[in-house]
C-alpha cells in the first residue's frame, strides 16, 4: 500500500490517499445491537443471609440486559484432615489441622465456606455428638455463608444430612442430595428452610427430573442449587462444561425447573487428579506446587466461563487469583 | 453452516415436478443430483435456469465464511470455527498456543532452546509449544531459527496481516480497511492494554457472534490475544483458561512456563474433543511390561481416559500384566454401563473373541471397582474365569495388585 498512498481517516469516512487523487468510500460500521442473544428469562434468585447466589441475565463476563453475572467463589476444608487430603494444600495452608485451616479460611476472601464431613459408614454413629458440639461451639462462629457437605457416600449421607439441617446454627447450603437419597432429605431440608444442592450425572434432563422430584417433596424451587456432577480438568471435565453450558442456554430459554444457580465442587474433581497432587511427574510438566493451583484454577475458570455460579475450591491460592480476576484487580 | 442437498432439493422444480423438472440444462441427469453436488459446491449456482431468488440469497448466505482458516506454518493453522458452543457441534483448530519472545534478546537462542526442548504427553497425544510471538529488530532472523525448530512464528513479518485495535470498533475500521486494500489472511488482535477480563471476553465474543451468526466479513479471521507481563503466572494461567473457553484464536503466554502451558494443553485437549466422538482406543487386549503367561488380568472400557489412567498404573509396576480393553463406543465405564455398552455377554464375548484364555494361564480377570454389582453377572456369563471386583480409582490399582 505504502507504494500507492495511505490512509487518512476522518471519522467514519476513510480515505485513500492515492499518489493520483482521492478513492474514498465510506465505512458503515456494524450495529452491536445485533449480537445481543436472546435472554428471555434471567437466572432464579436466591439468598443466603445477605448473599445474593444467582439473579444474572446476562453470561458469564458479559454485559448483558444492563446485568453481568457475578459468579462466587467457595473455600472448602474437610472436617477432619485424613489421608486422602493432598499433602501439597497442607504445605499451602502451612498448617496440618482442620481447625487451624477453619480459621484461615474465615479470613479469606473466599464469599463462602464449605465444610466437608468426610465420614465413613464405620465411624459415622460415634462422630454425631462430636459433630453437635462442632456445629454449636465452631460453626455458630463463622460469620460467612456456610455450605454443609456430606461424605458422598449415600448410607453416611443420609444419616448425617437431616442432622446437620436440623442442627445448623443458621440457614445453610445442604449438600448434597440425589436420585438415590432425594425422598428421605429433602423433607428435612425443606422443613429448617435451608438450601440445597441437588447433584445429577452429567445430564440434563436428569438434573431437570431431580428438580422436579425434590420440589414435589417440599423444597421451593429457590432453595434449589443445581450440581451437575461435572469432572475435573483433564478427567471428563468437557462433559459438565458443556451440560452447564446447556443448562444456561435452557434458564435463558425460560425454562423454570433448569433456572437454579449451578454449584461446581471444583476443587474436589481437581484434586482426585495425579497431575494437581503428585511431584512425580517429569519437569517439563512445570513447578508442583505452581501446577496443584493451576489445575484447579483453569477448571474454576472453564466451569465460570460455562456459567457456573458458585465454584467450590480447596487452595487458597486458586482463590485469591480467581477472586482477583472476577473483580478485575488482575487487570 | 451451509445447506444440505436436501435444503436446496426442496427449492428446485424436481420436488415441486414443476415446468422444467429434470430439465438437464445444468448438465446434471436430475434435479437433486443437481441439490447434492450444488451443496458440496462442485457446480456454480447459476448453471441453473429455474433457481428461485429466495434460494439464490439463502445459499450466497450460507456460503459466506463464518471463520477464515490462516495458515501459520506448514502444519499449523488457526482460526475456521463455526459454532458459538462445542456442544453445537464442535471446536475445529485447536487454541495456538504461542509464548512470546523479543528478537533482540541475549539470551535468544538459549530460551528458544528450552521452548523447542518442551514437550508432554496427554492420553496419547503429544504437546509442544505451537508459535513463538516474535518482537524486536531482529525479526528475519528469529524467523529463520524459531521455524528451523518447526515451530510457527508470528510476528510483523508473517505472510499474513495482523490488524490490531483496543476494541470491537477500533478493530471493524482496521479490518475494513485492510479488505479495502485487498488483504487476504489476516489475523485480528485485540489488544490487552489496561483492560480487566471481562471486558476483554466481552469484546472476544461479540467479535466471534459477528463472524459465526453474522457473517459479518471485518470479523471473520482468528482473533490474537497477548497476556501482559505484568501479571504473576497463577494469574496468566486463570486468564488464559478463560480466554480458551471464551473466544481467543491465538494466546501469547508473556513468557516461558511449564506449569501454566501443561494446565492449558489439558484445558485445551478437553475443550476441542469433539464431544459427538469421546477420544477412545481400540479395544484389544493390551500388555504392559513383557508379561508372562501368569501375569495378573484386568479389564476395562475403551475410553481414552479410562484406558490412559489405568495403563500408567501397569506401566509403573515391577512386573507384566494384561488389560483386556471392551469396545464401549469410548464411554467411560459407569456410562457405558447404564448405556448397555458394557454388558456381561459383551464382556464375556469380547474375552472369547480376544482369545485371552490361550494367551495367559491364570484364570482370574479384575473388573474395574465401579461394576462391583456386575460381578455375579458376569461370573454366570464367564464361568470359566474367576471375577474380582478391583478398585473404584486407577491409583489404588498397584496397591491391590501388589497386596496380591
Amino acid at each position: 500500500m505504502g507504494k500507492y498512498g495511505r490512509f487518512v481517516k476522518n471519522n467514519s469516512l476513510f480515505f485513500i490517499k492515492l499518489t493520483k487523487g482521492y478513492l474514498i468510500f465510506n465505512i458503515k460500521l456494524m450495529d452491536k445491537s445485533l449480537l445481543s442473544f436472546d435472554i428471555k428469562e434471567k437466572i432464579r434468585e436466591t439468598k443466603l443471609g445477605n448473599l445474593k447466589i444467582g439473579g444474572a441475565s446476562a453470561r458469564s463476563f458479559m454485559r448483558e440486559n444492563d446485568n453481568i453475572a457475578r459468579p462466587l467463589v467457595a473455600i472448602e476444608i474437610p472436617y477432619t484432615i485424613d489421608n486422602t487430603y493432598p499433602e501439597v494444600l497442607q504445605t499451602v495452608w502451612g498448617c496440618d489441622k482442620a481447625e487451624q485451616m477453619l480459621e484461615k479460611a474465615c479470613k479469606s476472601e473466599a464469599d463462602i465456606i464449605s465444610i466437608k464431613f468426610n465420614l465413613t459408614e464405620e465411624n459415622i454413629d460415634g462422630s454425631i455428638s462430636d459433630i453437635a458440639i462442632f456445629l454449636k461451639n465452631t460453626v455458630s462462629k463463622i460469620s460467612k455463608p456456610i455450605i454443609l457437605r456430606g461424605a458422598n457416600n449415600d448410607a453416611v449421607d443420609l444419616k448425617l444430612l437431616p442432622f446437620l439441617a436440623q442442627n445448623a446454627p443458621k440457614q445453610c447450603i445442604i449438600s448434597f442430595a440425589q436420585e438415590s437419597t432425594y425422598e428421605q432429605i429433602v423433607p428435612v431440608v425443606a422443613k429448617y428452610n435451608h438450601l440445597l444442592v441437588l447433584r445429577s450425572p452429567i445430564d440434563i434432563n436428569l438434573a431437570k427430573e431431580l428438580n422436579i422430584l425434590s420440589i414435589d417433596k417440599g423444597i421451593a424451587p429457590e432453595n434449589i442449587l443445581i450440581d451437575p456432577d461435572m469432572g475435573g480438568l483433564g478427567y471428563g471435565l468437557d462433559y459438565g462444561y458443556s451440560i452447564i453450558e446447556k443448562i444456561r442456554q435452557a434458564a435463558f430459554d425460560g425454562d423454570t425447573m433448569l433456572n437454579m444457580p449451578i454449584i461446581a465442587f471444583i476443587g474436589e474433581e481437581s484434586y482426585r487428579a495425579k497431575e494437581a497432587k503428585s511431584d512425580t511427574f517429569d519437569t517439563q510438566w512445570g513447578d508442583y506446587k505452581e501446577r496443584a493451583a493451576m489445575w484447579e484454577i483453569s477448571g474454576a475458570c472453564a466451569m465460570i466461563s460455562a456459567g457456573a455460579d458458585i465454584v467450590v475450591l480447596w487452595n487458597p491460592q486458586s482463590v485469591q487469583a480467581i477472586k482477583s480476576l472476577l473483580k478485575g484487580e488482575n487487570k | 453452516m451451509s445447506l444440505t442437498g436436501m435444503q436446496i432439493f426442496k427449492y428446485l422444480p424436481g420436488a415441486k415436478k414443476a415446468e422444467g423438472t429434470n430439465c438437464k440444462q445444468c448438465g446434471c441427469p436430475t434435479c437433486m443430483a443437481f441439490a447434492l453436488k450444488l451443496a458440496k459446491q462442485q457446480v456454480a449456482i447459476e448453471k441453473c435456469p429455474h433457481i428461485p431468488s429466495e434460494l439464490k440469497e439463502m445459499f450466497c448466505e450460507a456460503s459466506k465464511i463464518q471463520q477464515h482458516e490462516i495458515k501459520l506454518s506448514h502444519t499449523l493453522v488457526t482460526g475456521g470455527e463455526n459454532v458459538m458452543y462445542r456442544h453445537d457441534k464442535t471446536f475445529v483448530n485447536r487454541t495456538v498456543i504461542a509464548v512470546w519472545l523479543d528478537s533482540d534478546d541475549k539470551d535468544f537462542d538459549k530460551k528458544l532452546e528450552q521452548i523447542s526442548n518442551y514437550e508432554i504427553e496427554r492420553i496419547g497425544e503429544k504437546f509442544k509449544v505451537d508459535a513463538i510471538y516474535l518482537t524486536g529488530k531482529n525479526l528475519e532472523t528469529a524467523t529463520k531459527k524459531v521455524e528451523a525448530k518447526s515451530i510457527a512464528a508470528i510476528s510483523e513479518i508473517a505472510p499474513y496481516s495482523i490488524v490490531k485495535g483496543k476494541d470491537f470498533e477500533t478493530i471493524e475500521k482496521s479490518s475494513q480497511q485492510a479488505l479495502a486494500q485487498n488483504k487476504k489472511d489476516i489475523i485480528l488482535e485485540l489488544e490487552y492494554g489496561n483492560k480487566r477480563l471481562q471486558d476483554i471476553v466481552e469484546e472476544l465474543t461479540l467479535i466471534r457472534r459477528a463472524a459465526i451468526i453474522k457473517r459479518y466479513e471485518p470479523f471473520t479471521y482468528p482473533v490474537m490475544v497477548k497476556i501482559p507481563r505484568d501479571m504473576d503466572t497463577l494469574q496468566i494461567a486463570a486468564s488464559a483458561s478463560v480466554l480458551l473457553c471464551r473466544y481467543a484464536s491465538i494466546i501469547v503466554l508473556p513468557f516461558f512456563n511449564e506449569a501454566i502451558l501443561s494446565t492449558l494443553f489439558t484445558l485445551r485437549q478437553n475443550i476441542y474433543t469433539n464431544p459427538q466422538k469421546p477420544l477412545q482406543v481400540e479395544a484389544k487386549v493390551y500388555e504392559f511390561n513383557e508379561p508372562d503367561k501368569n501375569a495378573p488380568v484386568l479389564l476395562t472400557t475403551n475410553f481414552a481416559l479410562t484406558y490412559f489412567a489405568v495403563a500408567a498404573e501397569l506401566e509403573s509396576l515391577p512386573f507384566g500384566s494384561y488389560l483386556v480393553v471392551t469396545p464401549s463406543d469410548g464411554m467411560s465405564v459407569l456410562t457405558a454401563w447404564s448405556a448397555d455398552k458394557f454388558t456381561a455377554e459383551l464382556v464375556a464375548r469380547s474375552v472369547k473373541n480376544f482369545e485371552l484364555a490361550q494367551k495367559v494361564n491364570t484364570r482370574k480377570i479384575i473388573i474395574p471397582g465401579l461394576l462391583a454389582h456386575m460381578r455375579d453377572e458376569l461370573q454366570e456369563a464367564m464361568p470359566e474365569w474367576e471375577i474380582i471386583t478391583g478398585t473404584i480409582e486407577a491409583c489404588q490399582i498397584p496397591e491391590f495388585l501388589k497386596n496380591g
